[in-house]
């Protein structure tokens, strides 16, 4: 007779606390701390800037108040946010720049992420740490590295106006290039700073591809490249979706590149809503705006993860 | 019964039909001292083989044989380090595997898992020069092939590992080529299904006339789809010859025991000529052999008896030649047959099986531990080594 079989009165509940415990519990708990962590530092922050957003500017502290009679139904901030082409221009600005970056990414990445996949090993890790290595200085300080390259002055400038003038007749060459503070910096060092977010979801996908299918499609009479577009590309679409979702999101609502190396008269959303909150003191405008691209984010991605799912299923893997 | 696609013009790789009444002698797939290395690896070592046309060949082995190199060898995707391939009189040594006409069946069977089963069995055809109703035609009639009419919109990943591997086969066989290459074909299929596989296997392979490829490492697959046995070992092709052969006339040690269970025990010829005889002490006599080898006093060779060739009996029938005596250690029963593995008086053990003919609940032979037996075997059982 073992000690779990001696009968005691007060056992029965414990013992279904633990029987749960072991059943449920970890799942829960598992999943419960990160669903607390996105209630408390999400969603509750999230409520306040939705509140904020349905206030009216004023000058106090802080700079905004609601209507005594009718709390929270007041729509203006949004009203004068569909009124204000500026703002509707710079999320256009902002979708348009974020669509370029992450096009630009995958066709950069792609062709990065297949050469790791396929690689052997020990070359493998070395270039995933190759991939991984501009992380470990600050974001801040790449971008006014990026700065310093594309003034005027800089080697990497006259470097490009050199070439450029090989193709201009002599009397019509440029002392240098205008770079800085362009829509074109902008996307360049979204680019620069957005493609191992590509590089590596696309890696995940394409290093678990069963290369026999490859020597199958080209055992059935595909030549290479066929193959790659018969069997790899489609196959790693979840990654393609999974790069594109984490380089585009994120480089939509962007601030810093914006600010540090684009221009203030096609400024990007995040740099609206910025100025909106510091500047201008304009809390309830910038809580707007922050809500509506939110919106907009979440049915873009809504509308990438349905893709997803859809091709998951297509491809057998649906859970 | 003939198949609808073989009277089909304008295939890739027609099924040829044999022109004259004994051309099947000349090779048609032909391995020249092939050999591949990897690095320091010798893989395959100068192996040579003379495949016929329609004929269904088998390179067995155990793991690491060189077996599956020598394979995709044959399919493209290794370029032999040394030695020529030739597919019906036309070196496709350095032909990429893209343009063989030659197609393989995974072990794994790679079927496309974003494809339908039709457009897997489909898309070897995209290159071929065929009119879309004559594509469609050949998919159903690989469907109609295996058995799968019914799940041709499946995607792989709906259908069983039976299916699977009926779609792989239809798959590689839908270009018509002109060889089929099989990798473990059976390996991934419980044992029930792999018995029915088998016939249907060769089956279809009689009704298509392609050469089939077989690698296997499992000698029973071997015995039953195999017209000719290529056992391999080391990169090496110890013996080539159609099942019945290499089981009874195995040309060396390692193949009589890789095919079957045998009895193989050292020994020395005491007498040759007519009525030669080999002294082999674990039998602790000696053994009248007949063997068609020329065999000298004296040399050192090796006897193999296969188990169901031995008689296991309380007392052995008057008369019986080589008969030794031993005490049963253990006993096997498989229903069909009992085999015994018996401890002879050297110490050695000896195995001998025997056909359950009678229905019956055990005999003396099948109850008693440690029962003293007489074995006897006839001279033509022996098979003799040299060492």
């Amino acid at each position: 007779m073992s000690v779990q079989d001696i009968p005691r009165p007060d056992l029965p509940r414990t013992r279904w606390l633990r029987r749960w415990f072991h059943a449920r519990g970890w799942k829960a708990l598992v999943l419960g701390v990160p669903s607390l962590w996105l209630a408390l530092l999400f969603l509750a922050p999230f409520a306040i800037v939705l509140a904020i957003s349905l206030g009216q500017a004023a000058p106090a502290s802080p700079p905004f108040r609601f209507l005594p009679q009718a709390p929270f139904t007041d729509l203006q901030s949004y009203r004068r946010l569909l009124g204000d082409g500026m703002v509707v221009q710079a999320f256009l600005t902002s979708v348009a720049n974020a669509a370029l970056t992450t096009l630009i990414c995958l066709l950069v990445g792609y062709p990065v992420a297949l050469g790791i996949a396929r690689a052997r090993p020990r070359r493998r890790s070395l270039l995933l740490v190759l991939i991984i290595l501009p992380f470990w200085t600050s974001f801040l300080l790449r971008v006014y590295a990026w700065m310093g390259l594309l003034g005027g002055s800089s080697w990497f400038n006259k470097l490009l106006t050199g070439l450029f003038n090989l193709f201009l007749p002599a009397d019509r060459a440029l002392f240098s290039l205008h770079l800085m503070n362009t829509n074109f910096a902008v996307v360049l060092v979204m680019v620069y700073s957005y493609l191992p977010f590509m590089i590596l979801p696309l890696f995940a996908t394409l290093e678990k591809l069963d290369l026999t299918l490859n020597e199958a499609a080209m055992d059935l009479g595909s030549r290479p490249f066929r193959v790659f577009r018969d069997v790899t590309l489609p196959l790693s679409l979840p990654g393609i979706l999974a790069g594109a979702t984490l380089v585009f999101i994120p480089a939509c609502g962007e601030l810093v590149i914006p600010s540090l190396v684009g221009n203030s008269y096609q400024p990007m959303i995040g740099r609206v809503i910025s100025d909106q909150f510091s500047v201008a003191r304009d809390w309830p405008m910038a809580a707007a705006i922050s809500v509506v691209l939110l919106a907009v984010l979440l049915g873009l991605m809504g509308l990438l993860s349905l893709l997803n799912r859809r091709i998951l299923r297509a491809e057998g893997e649906d859970a | 019964m003939t198949l609808p696609m073989q009277n089909k013009p304008r295939t890739a790789h027609p099924v040829q039909e044999n022109p004259e009444p004994e051309p099947a002698r000349e090779a048609f797939l032909k391995v020249e001292r092939v050999s591949k290395s990897f690095g320091p690896v010798q893989a395959v070592s100068d192996v040579s083989l003379d495949i016929r046309r329609g004929e269904l060949f088998s390179l067995l082995g155990g793991s690491g044989c060189g077996k599956t190199t020598l394979l995709r060898m044959l399919a493209g995707f290794e370029t032999p380090s040394a030695g020529r391939i030739y597919i019906d009189g036309r070196d496709v040594t350095d032909v990429p595997p893209y343009e063989r006409p030659v197609n393989m069946m995974f072990q794994s069977y790679a079927l496309f898992p974003h494809m339908s089963v039709e457009k897997n069995i489909a898309y070897g055809l995209k290159h071929e020069a065929m009119s879309r109703a004559q594509k469609d035609e050949r998919v159903r009639a690989m469907l109609d092939l295996v058995q799968l009419s019914d799940l041709g919109r499946r995607k792989p990943h709906q259908i069983s590992g039976g299916q699977k591997q009926r779609v792989a086969l239809a798959r590689a066989l839908a270009r018509m080529p002109k060889v089929l290459l099989l990798d473990e074909p059976l390996g991934a299929l419980d044992k029930k299904l792999r018995e029915q596989t088998q016939f249907e296997l060769s089956n279809i392979q009689q009704r298509t006339g392609i050469t089939f490829v077989v690698v296997t490492h499992d000698q029973d697959e071997a015995m039953t789809l195999s017209d000719r046995i290529a056992v391999m070992r080391g990169g090496a092709v110890q013996q080539i010859g159609t099942p019945n052969e290499v089981y009874e006339y195995p040309s060396s040690g390692f193949v009589a025991d890789f095919i079957g269970s045998i009895n193989l025990y050292d020994g020395s010829v005491v007498k040759s000529g007519a009525a030669t005889r080999v002294r082999v002490p674990a039998l602790g006599r000696e053994v009248t052999v007949a063997s068609d080898k020329a065999l000298e006093t004296g040399q050192p060779v090796q006897v193999a008896i296969r188990p169901e060739k031995i008689s296991i009996a309380a007392r052995a029938a008057p008369g019986a030649e080589n008969v030794v005596t031993g005490r049963i250690a253990n006993r096997g029963y498989f229903g069909k047959d009992t085999l015994y593995r018996v401890r002879l008086e050297s110490g050695e053990i000896l195995l001998a099986s025997n056909v359950n003919v009678a229905r019956a609940l055990g005999s003396p032979l099948s109850r008693e531990s440690e029962m003293q037996v007489e074995l006897s075997f006839a001279p033509q059982a022996v098979v003799v080594l040299p060492r």
